[in-house]
């Protein structure tokens, strides 16, 4: 992997502050990726994924403990960036974001067209609202809604609809970086196809760089150029799609894909014993050694992440 | 605005709401053809009453349509000035400058009661000698009683009935029974017909002149009646529509709206603005509003102005507040004001866009219910004696009324229409304001 890459994140820290106790949500993830890639970061829920793309577009609630580690996009380091800066020069400029649950995201006052309107409004990026509202038909086209919905409100949308409305509001502004948290989760598989062809059509034809945050491991591996395994806040593998989906490394990661079926292959799927670790007061040595069948000696202390021809593992099997 | 109308639409579907839409249009009708017709600075001063001004009403009459329902008509006001009767005034030059002026005020009464009062009023011109007078009353059947024999400055009152005289000479009857009463009846009972009062004037100068009002005060009188002091009260009832209107409006604005938006921007910046807010509120409720509003009343001013403007801001911080801020709570953690802060709209932005558009369906129906009760309190505060000072209210008409002892007397009238129209106000706004409160949230249209 370029380590010169267009987003490049280092030791990133996000702890939450809760009534019983830290919770290391994300807990020093670093991964590089270049202009024009899709990056897909699989894990099970509470693996700290979404708090991963919170921690990189600085959407902090308030209960934060922690907040450190370097984010850098385009050559410029983001964490030095005051809030009011980020908040005007980065956040749906530079990257925009789909949040998880995106049909609940929309305003339900709001017609549509207002809606996808606000990113540029409350950016003061479009100089009248014709303007705007000509963008807003732009990103319409583009995520495959008729313009003729544009005057609707989000309740008289399906699903379908209001997920490609949300991605037409991260799309409106023209971000370089999109992050899509679990876009597809609450679709059927004919929307989420639908969907995973109108990112590879964005994808073709702007070169937007994608972080695609899913559990559906599937779903996934038609856009993904990079994946990334989160395992308790923690990235414990980073790989080409390719080499991925052919020979997992991690323990986790080789369990992960031999749990999800495959439509050619006769196999019998497995399962990981177990539990995934409190995120409070996670164990002292490798997260995943509790459920690991490779388990040996050198477990019970934390592994840094190891290269194995341009992969990285954070397995003490590698070293 | 394509959402509010449609919204109406639907409203009217509802029977109630278009009664007491047509109550409110009704009203609103009502103000604006009382702020047209006459300026607010002429009807305090009408209201404040004066000399002459109320001249030719009655006192304490009852409305005049009173008697459509009654088989005995009672008699209404009628008034016959010279001055507008040229045809009864003939002048005849008698030489040596003298000059007789004689004017006849003929009128018809056909009712079967006698009138309030009798009052003749003279106008002269003169310089040095004083007219002098004499004037007649002609019974419809033919009688002459001799009523005024009287040397006259520029502006005399005759009240007949309190001439004490006039009254021995009518075998002890008061004028307004005995010019009227029939001789031939046992009970008393008007005589119908023409009656004259004709009026011999002689005037020494030349240039004098004399003219004569004739009020033969009847016991009924306009829409509405009059109360103690002569006034007419459809003046009061009239301009207490514009002014219990607008107070009731703004004070629900102020009180509502601005509740509202303060407890959007606590909630949405938390920390300590909520809290400081929250502190207010809670000091503020338990301090009784009353006491402290009659207090204001009794040392500092009774004006509408300061005692509602001081309500309402006694209001804003009220138990409201604390509502609002349970609806906002909810709304501030959906996850559509998370993606809008994810996408940097600006705090305003979220309160003003995302937050209050969600409670305004809350809102409005609460909006038009509270206007009402802005309405009844004016009238609490007046008939507590803290109405405004000068405004003709009818919350003031109600406290004159039961200061001059309107139920005791048997002045029925004079409280009926003020809690009427009080009445239909709150009648009128509560029937469209639940009928919103179904329209704009559903939820409550199965119950």
């Amino acid at each position: 992997m370029a380590s010169n890459g267009f987003l490049r994140v280092e030791d990133l820290v996000l702890h939450f502050r809760t009534g019983v106790g830290t919770v290391q949500a994300v807990d020093g993830v670093s991964f590089s990726l270049e202009r024009g890639r899709t990056l897909v970061i699989i894990g099970e829920s509470g693996s700290g994924k979404s708090s991963l793309a919170k921690a990189i577009l600085r959407l902090l609630p308030r209960n934060v403990q922690a907040y450190r580690g370097r984010v850098i996009l385009d050559g410029q380091d983001l964490m030095t960036l005051g809030e009011e800066q980020f908040r005007r020069e980065v956040r749906w400029r530079k990257m925009a974001l789909v949040p998880q649950a995106a049909q609940n995201s929309l305003n339900p006052v709001l017609r549509i067209d207002e809606q996808v309107c606000e990113p540029l409004l409350a950016h003061q990026r479009a100089p009248s609202r014709e303007a705007a509202m000509e963008k807003v038909r732009e990103a319409f086209r583009l995520v495959g809604l008729p313009v003729d919905f544009l005057s609707r409100y989000p309740f008289e949308l399906s699903g379908g609809m209001r997920q490609r409305t949300a991605i037409a509001m991260a799309l409106v502004s023209d971000p370089s970086l999109v992050v899509l948290d679990e876009p597809t989760s609450a679709l059927d598989v004919l929307t989420q196809a639908n969907l995973m062809n109108v990112f590879k059509r964005i994808k073709r034809e702007f070169g937007t760089t994608f972080i695609l945050i899913t559990h559906d491991i599937a779903t996934a591996s038609d856009l993904a150029d990079d994946v990334a395994v989160m395992y308790a806040g923690q990235i414990v593998e980073l790989a080409r799609a390719d080499r991925f989906y052919r020979e997992p490394l991690h323990p986790y990661s080789k369990k992960l894909m031999s749990s999800v079926p495959t439509l050619k292959q006769e196999k019998e799927l497995e399962f990981i014993p177990g539990r995934p670790p409190s995120l409070i007061n996670p164990p002292k040595g490798c997260r995943f050694a509790d459920r690991c069948p490779a388990r040996f000696d050198r477990c019970s202390v934390d592994p840094p992440p190891a290269a194995v021809d341009g992969r990285q593992v954070k397995c003490w099997l590698y070293h | 605005m394509t959402w509010l109308a449609s919204n109406l639409r639907l409203l009217g579907r509802y029977p109630s709401a278009v009664a007491g839409l047509v109550v409110i249009l009704v009203l609103v009708a009502t103000a604006i053809y009382a702020v047209v017709s006459m300026p607010l600075t002429e009807a305090i001063n009408l209201w404040r009453g004066g000399e002459g001004l109320w001249q030719d009403t009655p006192r304490n009459a009852a409305p005049a349509w009173l008697n459509l329902f009654r088989r005995e008509k009672l008699p209404v006001t009628q008034v016959l000035d010279s001055r507008n009767l040229p045809a009864g005034k003939k002048v005849e030059d008698l030489g040596d400058g003298l000059t007789e002026i004689r004017i006849v005020l003929p009128f018809e009464f056909n009712y079967d009661g006698f009138p309030q009062e009798v009052g003749v009023f003279t106008y002269a011109t003169f310089r040095q000698a004083r007219p002098h007078a004499t004037m007649r009353w002609v019974t419809p059947d033919g009688r002459e009683i001799p009523v005024v024999d009287s040397s006259l400055r520029s502006s005399d009152q005759f009240r007949l009935s309190q001439d004490s005289r006039l009254t021995r000479r009518l075998r002890n009857q008061p004028a307004d029974v005995g010019l009227f009463a029939d001789p031939n009846a046992t009970t008393p009972r008007p005589l119908k017909g023409t009656y004259q009062l004709v009026v011999e004037g002689l005037v020494f100068e030349e240039g004098a002149d004399i003219d004569v009002k004739l009020v033969v005060y009847g016991q009924l009188h306009g829409l509405a009646g009059t109360d103690h002091r002569r006034r007419d009260l459809m003046l009061a009832l009239l301009w207490g529509t514009p002014i219990a209107l607008i107070m009731g409006f703004v004070a629900a604005v102020g009180a509502s709206l601005s509740t509202m938006l303060i407890a959007a921007i606590g909630t949405w910046y938390g920390g300590w603005v909520d809290g400081l807010i929250q502190r207010i509120t809670e000091l503020n409720l338990i301090l009784p509003v009353l006491p402290i509003l009659i207090m204001i009343g009794t040392l500092y001013s009774r004006s509408l102005v300061v005692i509602m403007g001081l309500f309402v801001l006694l209001s804003v911080f009220s138990g409201g507040i604390k509502t609002y801020r349970a609806i906002f709570l909810q709304v501030k953690e959906s996850p559509y004001i998370e993606s809008a802060r994810s996408y940097s709209a600006s705090n305003m932005r979220i309160v003003f866009r995302y937050m209050i558009p969600r409670v305004l369906p809350v809102l409005i129906p609460q909006f038009v219910t509270l206007i009402p009760s802005f309405v009844f309190l004016e009238a609490t505060l007046s008939v507590l004696g803290l109405g405004d000072p000068l405004l003709p209210t009818w919350g003031k008409v109600l406290w004159e009324a039961e200061a001059n002892g309107a139920v005791f007397n048997g002045h029925y009238y004079w409280i009926l229409a003020p809690s009427v129209l009080l009445l239909l106000t709150g009648l009128g706004f509560s029937m469209l304001g639940f009928t919103l409160d179904r329209v704009f949230n559903p939820r409550l249209r199965g119950l």
